[in-house]
């Protein structure tokens, strides 16, 4: 009995073992985008606006040009005349934009306006965004401490700041130092967890990207 | 009997718990792998615009990595795959080429559907994905749900139909002798409608890594090269899935050897298809209500 138990046991057992180890997954996020976000003060410490990159990866880029009926020169670049097309079709910023920029002061969030400003370049097979995201009330600074995340709230898009951050204008004394995303145990599971999502899923955890966001700590002496 | 299956469930399910945790690290490597190979095409296809000697050798190498990887992580063949080696007697050269069949198939089919559509539709990249994701996946669930009810069905019948032999053989007149084929028969694939149904299953659902090499394929004007490159990327899936065929067959093998010719056998065989038919479907059916 003790036989039949284990072969029963095996036999019950191996699929369900490999119907887990096999189990379909792809994972969240899909999108990944480098870039930074640097800051334009005005008047010593009166912060007006910021100025966002986002540099896509190889095969995003080729995909998104594709996807506007765009194609690369024979020299594997693209024509300024297409350029200037995909800077005029990107302007149009989706209704769900949710900027990949999000300023607190003292962990209150600050109101952006709608991006302005935006160019489009390649820079060695990879799309290179610049937009600016004026303050929509220019804040000045004084003892209090500016954060700027940089993520996407569903994490369909990964942001990571690959551009160190730049204080620009009359900026007084200020001074941007990044604060990269620390992976602890807790958000490593968030991760796993993340990982098996597909393309059409959602997280359900609201805002998850924020767990995932790099950081810019803003200081003024 | 009853016993053992609850225990060996009870198992399962800690065991899933455990495998689940672990899991996510898999996928995340694979995902990684995928990026980096992504960008090794992206190069190649800009390469081959600017007529780089070598660009064609290293557009279908990193598609061929690409398949690979890809069928490590998501995918939804393998595990379909696995569940027939594991739960029906199968033939291992039977198997082998519903693997390599289905991906060549789950290759052509994207190569029709993207250039086809843009050909004779003039369908915009955008609506080709959403095709893929929104129609083609669900769809490929439900039919994947499907093949594991049949193993289920055939594992049940064959089961019950072993218990009637076995108890009441003398009244055999209450059982119809046309009522089905013997546990041994019922679960050897051979029917080329079996077979037909597994490939499709697999093949209907383009992998989005495919589809977007190909659009950008038809955009940047370097077609054949797109097509080539996404059969490279099916052949790279083909060796993982082969892989998955062999060792399911295997641990088989291995189990009913140490089964020796126990009574027992015939209700093991059954028991395991229905099993592994039973988690086909619960695995299609999570997949597809998270489509919806």
């Amino acid at each position: 009995m003790a036989a039949l138990f284990r072969r029963s046991l095996s036999l019950v057992l191996m699929p369900a073992l490999f119907a887990v180890v096999i189990h379909p997954a792809s994972a969240h996020p899909h999108v990944f985008v480098d870039g930074g976000v640097d800051f334009v003060f005005r008047e010593g410490r009166t912060l007006e606006a910021l100025n966002v990159t986002w540099i896509y990866d190889e095969f995003e880029t080729l995909y998104l040009l594709s996807s506007y009926g765009l194609s690369l020169n024979r020299e594997g670049e693209l024509d300024e005349a297409d350029r200037k097309e995909l800077v005029r079709l990107r302007s149009d910023w989706p209704e769900d934009f949710d900027g990949s920029a999000h300023l607190t002061l003292d962990e209150t969030e600050v109101e952006l306006d709608w991006p302005t400003n935006l160019d489009l370049h390649l820079v060695d097979g990879r799309l290179q965004a610049t937009f600016t995201r004026r303050l929509s009330n220019p804040i000045t600074v004084d003892e209090q401490i500016l954060e700027l995340a940089f993520y996407e709230s569903t994490y369909f898009y990964a942001f990571s700041i690959t551009n160190h951050p730049k204080v620009l204008g009359d900026q007084g004394r200020c001074l941007a130092s990044m604060v990269p995303f620390d992976l602890d145990a807790k958000l490593a599971s968030l991760q796993s967890t993340l990982a098996k999502l597909s393309r059409e899923e959602t997280p359900q955890t609201e805002n998850v990207g924020a767990l995932f966001a790099d950081r810019i700590a803003l200081i003024c002496e | 009997m009853r016993i053992v299956l609850l225990l060996a469930l009870v198992g399962f399910g800690l065991l899933a718990g455990y495998l689940i945790i672990d899991l996510g690290a898999v996928s995340q490597w694979a995902a990684e792998q995928q990026r980096s190979f992504q960008n090794q095409m992206a190069s190649a296809v800009r390469g081959l615009r600017s007529g780089e000697p070598g660009a064609y050798l290293a557009l279908l190498l990193a598609a061929g990595s690409y398949g690979i990887v890809h069928a490590v992580g998501p995918g939804h063949g393998k595990y379909l795959i696995g569940g027939v080696g594991l739960g029906t007697s199968v033939r291992a050269s039977r198997l082998l080429s519903v693997a390599l069949v289905s991906s060549i198939a789950q290759a052509i089919w994207a190569i029709l559907l993207v250039y086809g559509g843009f050909l004779l539709l003039e369908v915009s990249a955008r609506q080709m994905t959403v095709l893929a994701e929104d129609i083609l996946a669900p769809a490929s669930y439900l039919i994947i749900a499907s093949v594991g009810l049949i193993l289920f069905w055939r594992g049940t019948r064959s089961l019950f139909k072993g218990w009637r032999d076995t108890g009441h053989a003398h009244h055999d007149h209450c059982c119809n002798h046309a009522h089905g084929p013997t546990p041994h028969e019922v679960a050897k694939l051979e029917s080329v409608r079996d077979v037909a149904t597994l490939v499709a299953s697999i093949a209907i659902r383009p992998c989005t890594g495919a589809i977007f090499l190909l659009v950008i394929a038809w955009q940047m004007d370097i077609r054949l090269a797109g097509a080539l490159a996404v059969l490279a990327m099916g052949l790279g899936t083909a060796s993982l899935t082969s892989l998955v065929a062999l060792s399911s067959i295997a641990a088989r093998t291995a189990a009913f050897a140490s089964a020796g010719n126990s009574a027992a056998l015939p209700v093991l065989a059954s028991t395991a298809q229905l099993t592994a038919g039973a988690l086909i479907v619960w695995f299609s059916l999570l997949l597809f209500q998270l489509t919806l």
